[in-house]
């Protein structure tokens, strides 16, 4: 897999690419902000895209106009969006914001489990949405608190973790070791007791869960 | 009165008669003027009792007005012709007397200064309250003149029977002749009876030229004295012509009656004098309902009746004296009376510029100067306040904002600096378990390590957000709120606008929401909380509300007791409402916009 870094930490950055090299991936540019990324998927298109959410010039939300805007540009393209804030808006905005699929939303604190980086890495290379597990915890802990998710079985409850998470039936299936139509079941179950139109759109469900699980009752 | 008013010192001794005073000095020239009147009328008691008492009150209000005007400094002479013009007028009457009581030179003296009343009244109504012009005294020299040289002419050519005297009392009668005598007198009642229609035109000269408190002052005494001008021409005109006895009669009762609204007058402007300091106390009333400058001097102009009075303000700021404006005083008194007034430190305070008229009106004039000083003073006083306190205000804000964009800089320090760091350790660390191999006890220790890393940069994380959370600048206060309800161990229902507003307001708002839903989850034993977000033209209004046990307050101290403090200094105000069981709820209002 090629990747392309853009943080402004050099400190960072220079960790994150020996890591990915150490792994096994090809770190094929470390850029400083998102102007030089930008300049540089001009003429190639490396598999995945990593961006800190934090970058000049104002140093709030850069990362997610780039993940936009590297998804129009390059739209076979995955994008990783890391930070250090783990902030549900953000996860929502970035899916909202950079397009229907290859998007992910990750703690920097990610980078202890080189396995977990190198699977959000080959999800968002695939098409698929990525959101970190802690967001997902953490909404799940508070909405686990109102009605909705007692109604569903645990296996049920699994699954829609796991959809939280961003993952496809297909991930779901891997990640559960079940099949795609027992996947299936479960999930238009799921969908069915939490009262959610199930979206034709594989991708635009990982919005409708998110928004489900954050409506604090 | 000096010409410095100060309110360190604003009483001062009254020019104004105290009636004590009168009522000790009066009574006895009045009752002996009384007496003198009445055994003057003796003969004519029993035939003419009305007359008799028109002939007795006017001498007797004549002297009581004469010493009431003595008293007053600036109307001696008036008082002192009211005084001559009594035993005048009683003299007038002799004429009437039995020829056993016309002894002597009694008749003469009857026959020439009986006029005398007439001169001294006249006189005196057009000198008060302002001592006359020039040509004022000229008309009274005239006629004082014509009188006493035509009176003495026709005496002489006369036999005092002719003019309705007794016959044997003493009398010049040098050169008796009636037809000369009667020409005299022909020519003596034209003369006066031309000269009373002059006192006229004197006397609405003189109203022409009052103006203001003089003004009402002149008008009672005008109107007096245009009576007994015309009453009195009407009787020589009356002579003249030589109509009826009764109708003369009558005639002279009226003029009688005229000279008695005269000292009715006279004591209409004393007492309006007096009431003219009830007009103070109103003027006090007044100015405690408006104490800017153009309020004080409207309030003044009222009551001095002086429509073009000023108040010049001092003002330190420009080191000199200001019109109700705001523009600067050249220091110009424009022919007026200028009256500076000093506050009770001794500063300059004010100048007042009035009517020159007012002189007159030293006791009054005080008052009002010092009623209007004091509501000056007391303008100032709370302007200062004002302005003192609004750079309190302004320095609370500046410092409470200065506090909030050091917790913005330490946490955006926290971020690139420390957090960083970690994270660099924990790549690293990750890279060497990925090399590190078989060797159980490396990977032992390099797990242990990444155990406490993780637990180390999750503690650094919640520190930064508790300092400053970053969504709260960069997103505002839905997310950042949502941000500590996820966080929470309880339901919270949330009812926030999307809309961003000024730092320090969502800095302050999103610290208050923290800090109460700490208190909840600490003291309160709730199982529901809702935060809400109200947003009009005028205010924001924000609340925090729980079903806990309630008994909360925001204590000194306490952490909600400081962002009170921080609330107040940016105009607004934070409650707690915490009846004991029945839950609580923090409510902050804030100006916005």
């Amino acid at each position: 897999m090629r990747v392309a870094i853009a943080d402004d930490s050099a400190l960072f950055r220079r960790g994150l690419a020996e890591l990915l090299t150490a792994a096994g991936l090809d770190v094929v540019r470390e850029a400083k902000d998102a102007d030089e990324l930008l300049a540089y998927l001009l003429h190639d298109r490396p598999d995945v895209v990593v961006l800190d959410i934090r970058m000049p010039p104002t140093f709030t939300d850069e990362g997610l106009l780039a993940a936009a805007a590297v998804r129009e540009r390059s739209p076979s393209t995955g994008v990783l969006v890391l930070s250090t804030y783990s902030e549900t808006t953000y996860a929502v905005r970035l899916v909202e914001g950079a397009g229907a699929s290859g998007v992910g939303y990750l703690l920097k604190d990610r980078v202890d489990d080189v396995d977990a980086l190198r699977d959000a890495l080959a999800r968002v290379c695939s098409g698929q949405h990525v959101i970190d597990p802690d967001i997902v915890t953490r909404l799940f802990a508070r909405r686990g608190r109102l009605q909705g998710v007692d109604a569903l079985s645990p296996k049920e409850r699994e699954v829609l973790r796991h959809l939280a998470e961003g993952r496809s039936n297909a991930g779901v299936g891997s990640a559960l070791g079940l099949s795609p139509r027992t996947v299936e079941a479960h999930v238009n179950a799921v969908f069915t007791k939490l009262d959610l139109t199930p979206a034709g759109d594989v991708n635009r469900r990982v919005l409708a869960v998110l928004t489900w699980l954050r409506a604090g009752g | 009165m000096d010409d410095v008013v100060s309110l360190s010192e604003p009483a001062r001794a009254g020019s104004l008669v105290p009636a004590e005073r009168l009522a000790r000095v009066l009574p006895v020239p009045m009752l002996l003027t009384a007496v003198a009147a009445v055994v003057t009328w003796w003969p004519c008691w029993g035939t003419d009792v009305a007359l008799g008492l028109i002939n007795v009150l006017v001498p007797v209000s004549f002297v009581a007005i004469g010493i009431v005007l003595l008293h007053d400094r600036s109307q001696r002479v008036t008082g002192l012709l009211m005084l001559v013009a009594a035993p005048c007028y009683i003299m007038t009457w002799w004429w009437s007397w039995p020829p056993e009581w016309q002894i002597g030179p009694l008749p003469l003296a009857s026959f020439v200064l009986g006029y005398g009343w007439f001169v001294c009244g006249g006189f005196a109504l057009v000198r008060y309250p302002d001592r006359g012009r020039g040509y004022e005294r000229t008309y009274f020299g005239v006629m004082t003149a014509w009188i006493l040289a035509l009176k003495s002419a026709i005496a002489v050519t006369s036999r005092p029977e002719w003019n309705g005297y007794a016959a044997h009392a003493w009398w010049p009668a040098l050169l008796p002749d009636r037809a000369p005598s009667d020409l005299l007198r022909s020519v003596f009642d034209a003369g006066i009876a031309a000269i009373a229609v002059l006192l006229l035109a004197v006397l609405l000269l003189k109203l022409r030229r009052s103006r203001g408190l003089e003004r009402l002052d002149t008008v009672p005494v005008i109107v007096a004295a245009c009576a007994v001008a015309l009453c009195g021409g009407a009787y020589l005109i009356g002579r003249w012509a030589e109509i009826p006895v009764a109708l003369m009669d009558a005639l002279r009762a009226a003029t009688g009656v005229a000279a008695l609204v005269t000292p009715l007058a006279f004591l209409a402007t004393v007492l309006r004098r007096g009431l003219a300091r009830s007009s103070v106390a109103d003027l006090v009333l007044r100015l405690a309902e408006a104490p800017s400058v153009d309020g004080v001097q409207r309030a003044i102009r009222g009551t001095l009746q002086d429509p073009l009075l000023r108040v010049l303000f001092w003002l330190p700021a420009v080191d000199g004296y200001v019109d109700a404006e705001g523009a600067r005083w050249a220091g110009d008194a424009g022919g007026r009376w200028s009256v500076p007034v000093q506050s009770r430190s001794g500063m300059p305070l004010a100048v007042l510029l009035l009517d020159p008229t007012l002189r007159r009106y030293p006791a009054l004039v005080r008052s009002v100067v010092v009623a209007g000083g004091f509501a000056l003073e007391n303008g100032r006083l709370h302007a200062d306040v004002a302005a003192q306190l609004a750079e309190v205000r302004a320095s609370r804000a500046r410092i409470v904002e200065e506090t909030m964009a050091e917790r913005r800089r330490l946490e955006r320090d926290l971020h690139d600096g420390a957090q960083q760091s970690l994270l660099a350790v924990t790549t690293s660390l990750s890279t060497a378990r990925m090399r590190a191999g078989r060797d159980v006890e490396v990977v032992q220790a390099l797990e242990q390590a990444r155990v406490d890393l993780g637990q180390a940069r999750r503690e650094l994380r919640d520190l930064a957000r508790g300092i400053h959370p970053a969504v709260l600048s960069q997103s505002g206060l839905h997310p950042a709120i949502e941000g500590i309800a996820e966080r929470l161990g309880l339901p919270v229902v949330l009812d926030l606008p999307d809309q961003r507003l000024p730092t320090a307001m969502e800095s302050t708002c999103y610290f208050v929401v923290a800090e109460a839903l700490t208190n909840v989850v600490k003291h309160s034993a709730a199982t529901h909380v809702a935060v809400g977000l109200r947003l009009d033209a005028d205010d924001l209004l924000l609340t925090v509300a729980d079903d806990g046990c309630g008994g909360a307050s925001a204590s000194a101290g306490s952490g909600i007791a400081g962002l009170a403090d921080r609330v107040r200094a940016l105009g607004g105000d934070l409650v707690v409402d915490s009846p004991s069981g029945a839950g609580t709820t923090v409510s902050v209002r804030m100006p916005c916009g």
